[in-house]
């Protein structure tokens, strides 16, 4: 500053120019420097823009794929309930038809025998769909249990190994929580069984740092982490969609990823608890 | 927005109702000396209030007082007929680097979008402006301001931006203010 009032002073004719020129650069200085601000301010506006397009996207994406699976899982229970209640039930209904009273009596606690197998049957039919709908275990015993039976269902079949271990579950997750946990389980587990050609499923339960981890190994044909986002962008993959969206409901994280010795497929699915109440 | 309101009416009452008047006009400079005192106080009060950063705000509480005392020590000890360059010249360095400490902790803050919607960021481009624009001005203004070229020069630059500078501060003060977060970026719970 003194260095310029000395310049000016010993040299009036520069004056002009020193003030023209330094006025003229710091006024370019100032002006651009509002302006870089203002272009980088929108450059992140559309930046923001733009995530908030992918993940609308992907709502939309994870919202069709679970309406899917609605679809699909109603068109399963209608089917079971045609196919195989409504043939039972007719069936019983012929047994008890009205020309029963003008047979004798061996034939008729013959057909009264056999309609009351059928009603059996379909007691037990329907109690399966109400199962599949909504295990029984876990809503008694709650997710160790049920993964725990699961799991002993699919070992007793013989062709593969799981096992299932809880850590640490002292503190159950509240009821909907469980559930959706357990259906991202059979989810995985049913993947497994379809396409990877594993020997064995073994599940471990964690609790670490208000978080609640479940990590799922096999043996066999798995994905990672790139798969599952080549699949998220296709049609293909409405399983792992699904999973993906119940993921989305509990703030969980999910990560499919190769173990380090190369050998096993592992997937992690990370829930917070720290936002939920938890049930003891 | 009421420390930007005082100034733009401190400047109303300087030029259109003291300086004008011939009787005043001896202490123009002296008027000068006082204007950039009140100026570096309140906007050294606006700056305390929009910027954020708790290391910045304690510098401010080392900087205002020292350049406080050297501006009035200048008020008090320099000659009534000759213009402060230097208390102009410091003052506009300080808010200099003020508003590009506002502008770079703006830039940094992800969550502050629009900030062309924000009446803090108006009245830092206002105050940028003048004091980029005015500060080779104010720093030969001591040596030449008797050089009727260099005063007609003066007016010409000094004028434009100092009305330039008002209209951004009424620009600021009619912007409501508005939330810089958009509502996609507030936190779902």
């Amino acid at each position: 500053m003194m260095l310029l009032q000395i310049t000016t002073q010993s040299n009036p004719l520069s004056v002009s120019s020193v003030l023209f020129f330094g006025t003229m650069g710091m006024l370019a200085l100032a002006i651009g420097l509002v302006l870089f601000i203002i272009f980088h301010q929108r450059r992140i506006i559309r930046y923001q823009l733009q995530l908030k397009e992918m993940e609308e996207e992907q709502q939309k994406i994870l919202l069709n794929a679970s309406i899917r699976w609605q679809e699909e899982e109603r068109q399963r229970i209608a089917a079971d309930l045609h196919d195989d209640a409504g043939p039972l039930l007719a069936t019983a209904r012929l047994y008890l038809n009205e020309n029963l009273v003008k047979q004798d009596i061996s034939t008729q606690l013959q057909a009264i025998y056999n309609a009351k197998q059928i009603i059996d049957d379909t007691i037990q039919l329907i109690r399966n769909i109400s199962h599949s709908l909504m295990p029984p275990t876990l809503k008694n015993f709650g997710l160790e249990s049920a993964v725990n039976d699961l799991f002993q269902k699919i070992s007793g079949s013989g062709t593969i190994n799981a096992s299932s271990r809880f850590h640490d579950y002292r503190q159950r997750l509240r009821p909907e929580q469980e559930l959706l946990v357990f259906r991202v389980i059979q989810e995985l587990v049913n993947n497994i069984l379809k396409h990877s050609n594993a020997s064995f499923i073994h599940v471990t339960q964690n609790y670490n740092e208000d978080k609640f981890f479940i990590r799922l190994h096999h043996d066999g044909r798995g994905i990672t982490q790139t798969d599952v986002e080549r699949l998220n962008k296709s049609a293909l993959g409405l399983g792992l969609k699904n999973i993906q969206s119940r993921a989305k409901v509990l703030h969980a994280k999910i990560d499919f990823e190769k173990d380090i010795s190369q050998t096993y497929y592992k997937v992690t699915l990370e829930v917070p608890v720290e936002e939920y109440e938890m049930i003891d | 927005m009421r420390v930007v309101f005082f100034i733009v009416v401190y400047s109303i009452i300087i030029n259109f109702f003291i300086l004008p008047n011939r009787n005043w006009w001896a202490l123009s400079f002296v008027i000068g000396r006082i204007s950039t005192l009140v100026e570096f106080s309140l906007f050294s009060f606006f700056f305390f209030k929009v910027i954020e950063s708790r290391i910045f705000k304690r510098g401010i509480f080392i900087v205002f007082p020292l350049t406080s005392a050297y501006l009035i020590y200048s008020l008090v000890t320099s000659s009534n007929q000759s213009f402060g360059s230097g208390p102009s010249g410091l003052t506009a360095t300080i808010f200099f680097i003020y508003c590009i400490f506002y502008l770079f902790e703006k830039v940094k803050d992800p969550a502050s979008l629009f900030l062309y919607a924000s009446p803090d960021f108006w009245v830092v481009v206002a105050i940028i402006i003048y004091s980029a624009g005015t500060f080779f001005l104010f720093i030969s203004a001591q040596n030449n301001i008797n050089n009727p070229a260099f005063e007609h020069e003066y007016k010409l630059i000094h004028s434009p931006l100092y009305i330039i500078r008002n209209i951004l501060f009424c620009i600021a003060i009619l912007i409501k203010s508005k939330t810089t977060k958009p509502a996609y970026l507030m936190k779902k719970r």
